[in-house]
């Protein structure tokens, strides 16, 4: 089965909020968040996001400033450019890319299963970023 | 195809393979002082390695990666690094951009080889900046060459191996480099509690700071 990818072309320029649930290729500029939880997204050579983005994962051939989100992987390839802060299971970074920021792993999350009570839904979240470091994505110049 | 590099540090390399992997008695006291503990905060200004990245995430850390050198060079123009005259303003400016962690915050950093490769002012700079965002006792690695051949060499890129094992290995760009000795190094550091020399190979200095 093949599956297909929605395409932001090298011509087009977006402001606002891109969410979905189909993987996505970005050769354009996007300025605002990405959220697509269940799916991949690839910022092109050409491609230019300054947003947050969360994926299951994420691959910048292109530049990203922002923070992200991928369940699964991050992968930054050669040439890249990337100002901000990850969390995800897998960081991968190549020779030759650049990357500024904090890198957190966290688990590759488990089917969840329904609730058995109210308080289940209050079960202890993952630690937070302390406070006191920066938030490169966001607060940082590149 | 190249050896791997876990090959390279296994024994003496094969003949005309360049010898990059070494024992690192610095980084081997460095991570003795990480045992058992978890959630460190670690700040690597070597530039991104995914070695580095698998070794420190790996063992629970969160990490903060940057280049201190990519760092200079995008913010000082051409001319200012060619004339090496920095006023205090446009150094005070480079910090904050660079280095703008609160107090205290930092449990480790790697700063390798970094600092030879900067401008004295702008070493010293960054020396008293990372002094602030250590903890207190928290440790600092550097790097430095302490031959007096004169000869510039490029910068490294130094990645972990393992807990006590470095691949050191020269980058393609040739840099001006900061000659350092023993006495010098002191001097960078006096304001901190603790210096500590691992002699090494090929006249390279690992210097364990401790604030």
């Amino acid at each position: 089965m093949t599956r297909s990818s929605a395409l932001i072309g090298k011509s087009i320029v977006l402001t606002g909020k891109i969410s979905g649930r189909e993987d996505l290729i970005v050769d354009g500029r996007i300025e605002g968040d990405i959220d697509l939880p269940e799916n991949c997204l690839t910022v092109g050579a050409g491609g230019h996001v300054q947003g947050a983005i969360r994926a299951r994962e994420i691959v910048i051939f292109g530049a990203v400033q922002g923070n992200m989100e991928a369940v699964e992987k991050v992968q930054i390839r050669r040439n890249a450019r990337v100002i901000g802060d990850m969390r995800t299971a897998r960081p991968v970074i190549e020779e030759e890319a650049y990357f500024k920021g904090n890198i957190e792993t966290v688990r590759a999350e488990a089917p969840k299963a329904p609730p058995q009570r109210a308080q289940a839904a209050e079960a202890p979240q993952q630690p937070t970023l302390p406070n006191s470091t920066p938030s490169t994505g966001e607060a940082r110049r590149g | 195809m190249n050896p791997s590099p876990l090959h390279a540090s296994a024994g003496p390399p094969a003949a005309g393979l360049s010898p990059d992997a070494r024992k690192s008695h610095g980084l081997q006291t460095l991570v003795s002082s990480m045992a058992a503990k978890a959630n460190l905060y670690v700040l690597d200004f070597g530039g991104p390695v995914q070695e580095n990245i698998d070794f420190i995430t790996g063992a629970g850390h969160k990490l903060y990666v940057d280049d201190l050198l990519y760092d200079y060079d995008y913010f000082f123009s051409p001319k200012e690094q060619a004339e090496r005259n920095f006023r205090a303003d446009r150094v005070e400016e480079f910090i904050e951009s660079a280095l703008s962690f609160d107090d205290h915050v930092a449990d480790l950093i790697l700063i390798w080889d970094r600092l030879q490769y900067l401008p004295p002012p702008i070493a010293e700079a960054v020396v008293e900046r990372i002094r602030r965002i250590l903890s207190p006792d928290a440790l600092l690695l550097s790097l430095f060459r302490t031959d007096s051949s004169g000869v510039d060499h490029p910068p490294y890129t130094s990645r972990i191996l393992d807990s006590q094992t470095l691949l050191l290995r020269e980058q393609p760009r040739q840099r001006p480099m900061e000659t350092f000795n023993p006495r010098t190094i002191h001097k960078l550091f006096q304001s901190y509690g603790e210096v500590r020399f691992f002699v090494s190979r090929e006249s390279l200095q690992e210097v364990l700071i401790r604030r």
